[in-house]
């Protein structure tokens, strides 16, 4: 029997991505100045946040029965 | 090396050279550290470092020129304001060419950037910044209420069965903040839920009514349907529970004109999450019907338009004694996860504006908008494969 974790989530999970964006822009903004740096760091962040819960889900999906 | 006891900082291990090298460096900036973690203490000239010696009997001593801690919080704010660590104890450097950020009157800053995300940093002249905390805040706390169908703010009185979400929405400010009148004003109502009791009328009714014309007593045999048009109500003596009067004049069906009075009137409370209001009763009238006026007595259910100031924020019951099932169920059975998707939403929003009031009360937590905008920092790992090589060979 196929894993329907991924078909049953897929709509929600997408919400994940301006959420993350957001998330890692207010928190480098609040931390630097410098635009530059706030931008940089945001992306940066915003991409350990995705690979984290990239990694996460494909656990999930892993030990899913 | 350096703890903090209150507003003394102490140099534990700091000896006589030690101390003097201080002393000639007040124009430098210090990396403190405290505990497990490290600051860097800004000594610009015009401040001053207490501290005590403890190789030295606890003999008080200071850097700089001018006492700054006892110039209060904003100056303490300033000499603990952090900047990304290196690895050194004791780091000095020029501070001469540090820009500082204008915060102007933080406290206001933090009570505008409060109230409206990203406007305490529109006082402050920081634009860039507001204009991202306010987009991303406010957008994310308004996409969480369209998410949510506006239903997932507000604040249930007196009562414990929601409690974390409205902590974290608090901090949104005055989005937030039509949650706790409304609460308040469905508190103070007698019957703050319940559907079944017949409405209180505060103040006369006055409204477009779209319902359904059921139950039709007439002598000639008339099939109910769609009726609509102006519901006119008043209490005849105010808080009354029974004396109503009011009328109706409207269209069956949009073609036949129907009017008559209404009476045993049965309406949903004033204050609600819901766009409209239901509202049933009586109607004894006429309506025209080929011609002549038939005499019908009938019941209306039907509803009529809630206004955003007694919907916007108002709570979700979640009382079963009351109605079952409870708002709260009825509105998560037809939201479904979007519902929690909407409440997620205007949670995190809030909480990000702390981070935002809080750069507005303090500044930015790293950086002055002293840190270099290459940021050679955001690239340690390229050194350390020479490292590694060069420990190689």
């Amino acid at each position: 029997m196929p894993n329907l974790i991924l078909l049953g989530t897929v709509s929600t999970l997408w919400w994940l991505f301006p959420l993350a964006m957001v998330v890692s822009l207010v928190y480098n903004t609040s931390r630097y100045e410098a635009p530059k740096v706030i931008f940089r760091r945001s992306v940066r962040i915003f991409m350990t946040i995705v690979i984290f819960m990239a990694l996460a889900l494909g656990f999930l999906q892993i030990v899913s029965p | 090396m350096i703890a903090e006891r209150g507003n003394v900082f102490t140099f534990p291990g700091v000896n006589q050279a030690a101390r003097e090298q201080l002393f000639a460096s007040v124009k430098l900036e210090i990396t403190l550290r405290i505990g497990r973690r490290e600051r860097i203490a800004h000594c610009g000239g015009r401040r001053t470092v207490r501290g005590r010696d403890f190789s030295n009997g606890l003999a008080p001593f200071q850097i700089g020129p001018y006492n700054a801690l006892s110039q209060g919080r904003r100056n303490r704010r300033d000499l603990l304001s952090a900047a990304p660590n290196t690895s050194r104890d004791l780091q000095l450097r020029s501070m001469s060419e540090t820009p500082k950020v204008e915060l102007k009157d933080p406290r206001i800053a933090a009570l505008l950037a409060f109230l409206v995300p990203g406007l305490g940093h529109f006082y402050q002249g920081r634009t860039l910044k507001g204009v991202i905390y306010s987009v991303c805040i406010l957008g994310t706390f308004f996409t969480g209420m369209v998410l949510g169908d506006w239903k997932v703010v507000y604040y249930n009185w007196g009562k414990r069965d929601r409690i974390i979400p409205p902590i974290c929405q608090f901090w949104n400010g005055l989005p937030f903040l039509p949650a706790l009148i409304q609460s308040r004003r469905v508190a103070l109502s007698e019957h703050p839920h319940d559907r079944s009791y017949r409405a209180r009328l505060e103040s006369p009714l006055s409204a477009e009514l779209l319902g359904e014309l059921t139950d039709i007593t007439s002598s000639v045999a008339i099939n109910g349907g769609e009726v609509k048009g102006r519901l006119e109500i008043e209490p005849l003596d105010q808080g009354s529970l029974n004396g109503f009067t009011g009328q109706f004049q409207g269209r069956l069906m949009d073609k036949y004109p129907i009017q008559g009075k209404v009476k045993g009137i049965e309406i949903d409370p004033r204050v609600a999450p819901f766009p409209t209001r239901r509202i049933e009763f009586r109607l004894v009238g006429t309506i025209a019907f080929e011609n002549s006026d038939l005499e019908i007595d009938g019941k209306v259910i039907g509803a009529v338009p809630r206004s955003i100031f007694n919907s916007y924020g108002a709570p979700l019951h979640d009382n079963k004694e009351i109605n079952n099932p409870t708002d709260l169920e009825v509105t998560n059975g037809q939201l479904g996860r979007y519902f929690d998707l909407g409440t997620l939403f205007t949670m995190i929003s809030g909480l990000l504006n702390v981070l935002a009031i809080y750069d507005a009360y303090e500044g930015p937590a790293y950086g002055y908008g002293e840190e270099n905008e290459d940021d050679k920092s955001d690239k340690p790992d390229e050194n350390k494969p020479d490292e590694k090589k060069t420990q190689a060979a």
